[in-house]
């Protein structure tokens, strides 16, 4: 069987997967080309094939290379300067006009000098959670990164969160 | 709840690392870290960068919320390459069952022959001793061992030989040079008309079932001569899937190409001028390349 042939059973055992992953993550994305990502995770997959290797678990390698996918797509998108995905938060684009504000950048430097000297006072797992809580990560996220359970994650990542409202009060922001 | 995301927000335009991405883990630590693939020290270093780093966070995040739930069609119970390895047992079964009747059969076909023609000639009665009946039986059955023998050899896969693959193409076992190169198409390509990275003159290389190659005719409207041409091709991305010199210019201003089937999709190849050890570009030709269900359904 050549490589065509295994990367035509295997896209035909799992219809769609690879376009619908890519999909939900794509759509109205600047920058993504749904169709352009989709091929370059089939030429992935194809040249894998072509190279003898043997997929032990197919889906699970066919979701790790739309993830390889489309983390190079948002990386080539960021060098051209067609998605900000720092800069969009929900459905806004809310950042890149205050970050062009002198002033308000200036007020950032000093929250985040005061958010990382909240941090320093904190136990080592409290500051380790709430820093990839901070950087955007849920709950679930932050635990298997952490090697911890839900639960544990979930009550230190809000029992931080207050102290670090407490502290930041504390230090005269006002959020 | 608010003011959490207004921190979030900060937190993250605070820790981007610009365009300077040197530090950062590649995509593929990424993705393997968020299918829960990475080992537990791979775990902790990436983890300990996402924590300064929100480019990462949102690429680790963005993989990690890809759907992990992939299922099979409904139709494709057995893994594909199970459902091959059970046909060919049962196909090599089929085979010796096949030949092993057809051996019966010569068998005693041959001693039925031998039977009628020890009658025809005894006209006169058979050996008493059935001696030549005997001999004639032991030969049939010599002779019918011996089929069964080249047959179940023939039967056998031949050990593959390769076939020197073409640029970027895949290595063809013999048993399958046969089906690749049923069914070729030859596509003429002019070369496009390229607008804002875009191609408006893409041409459609379908490749019916059964077909691994394609015979690809470049033509170019370029006058110059070059001490040698290349040929570049690439995919959507603009990642360059394989290169090859040394290609000849025809006196028909046209040079000839085999590609080997690559998945359905958007390419393009760039045919290159080399001369004192300059690169210059020539023409690009986009291609899609397509597969057909099967060479009578294209008609």
């Amino acid at each position: 069987m050549t490589s065509t042939e295994r990367l035509e059973t295997l896209l035909r055992e799992f219809p769609g997967v690879l376009r619908s992953a890519l999909a939900r993550r794509v759509r109205g994305r600047p920058g993504l080309d749904l169709d352009e990502l989709e091929q370059e995770a089939r030429i992935r997959l194809w040249k894998a094939l072509e190279g003898e290797k043997t997929i032990e678990h197919p889906p699970s390698y066919i979701n790790r290379v739309a993830a390889t996918v489309l983390i190079d797509a948002l990386r080539r998108a960021q060098v051209r300067g067609e998605s900000v995905p720092l800069d969009q938060v929900g459905e806004q684009f809310v950042s890149a006009s205050e970050l062009a504000n002198p002033q308000r950048r200036a007020e950032s430097r000093e929250l985040i000098s005061q958010i990382d000297q909240a941090l320093a006072t904190m136990g080592t797992d409290s500051a380790d959670a709430l820093r990839l809580y901070l950087q955007g990560l849920n709950t679930t996220q932050v635990a298997a990164l952490l090697n911890w359970t839900e639960p544990r994650t979930r009550n230190l990542i809000y029992r931080g969160m207050e102290r670090l409202r407490g502290e930041l009060r504390g230090m005269g922001v006002s959020l | 709840m608010e003011n959490d995301e207004r921190l979030r927000e900060i937190f993250q335009i605070a820790h981007d690392p610009g365009d300077d991405r040197s530090t950062c883990p590649s995509s593929e630590a990424l993705a393997r870290l968020a299918a829960g693939e990475a080992s537990a020290e791979d775990r902790a270093v990436i983890a300990r960068h996402l924590m300064s780093c929100s480019a990462c966070s949102t690429e680790f995040r963005e993989a990690a919320e890809l759907p992990h739930r992939i299922h099979k069609s409904p139709s494709g119970k057995i893994r594909p390459f199970a459902r091959v390895a059970s046909f060919a047992l049962a196909a090599a079964a089929l085979l010796l069952l096949f030949i092993g009747g057809w051996a019966l059969s010569l068998l005693r076909q041959n001693h039925d022959l031998s039977s009628q023609l020890a009658q025809s000639r005894g006209m006169r009665p058979v050996a008493t001793d059935g001696s030549e009946v005997e001999q004639l039986r032991r030969e049939s059955a010599r002779q019918c061992e011996r089929i069964a023998r080249l047959e179940a050899e023939a039967s056998r896969p031949a050990a593959p030989t390769v076939v020197a693959p073409l640029p970027g193409a895949p290595s063809i076992a013999a048993s399958s040079v046969a089906a690749s190169f049923v069914n070729v198409p030859i596509i003429d390509l002019d070369p496009s008309a390229v607008l804002r990275g875009e191609s408006r003159d893409e041409r459609e290389v379908a490749f019916p079932s059964g077909a691994a190659m394609a015979t690809l005719i470049l033509n170019t409207r370029v006058s110059a001569r070059y001490d040698d041409y290349s040929v570049t091709m690439t995919d959507r991305s603009g990642n360059v899937l394989w290169t090859s010199s040394g290609l000849i210019r025809s006196p028909d201003d046209t040079f000839t190409l085999m590609i080997s089937k690559l998945p359905d999709g958007h390419y393009k190849l760039s045919l290159a001028g080399l001369r004192g050890g300059k690169k210059v570009p020539l023409e690009s030709y986009a291609i899609r390349i397509r597969s057909v269900g099967s060479a009578r359904s294209n008609r």
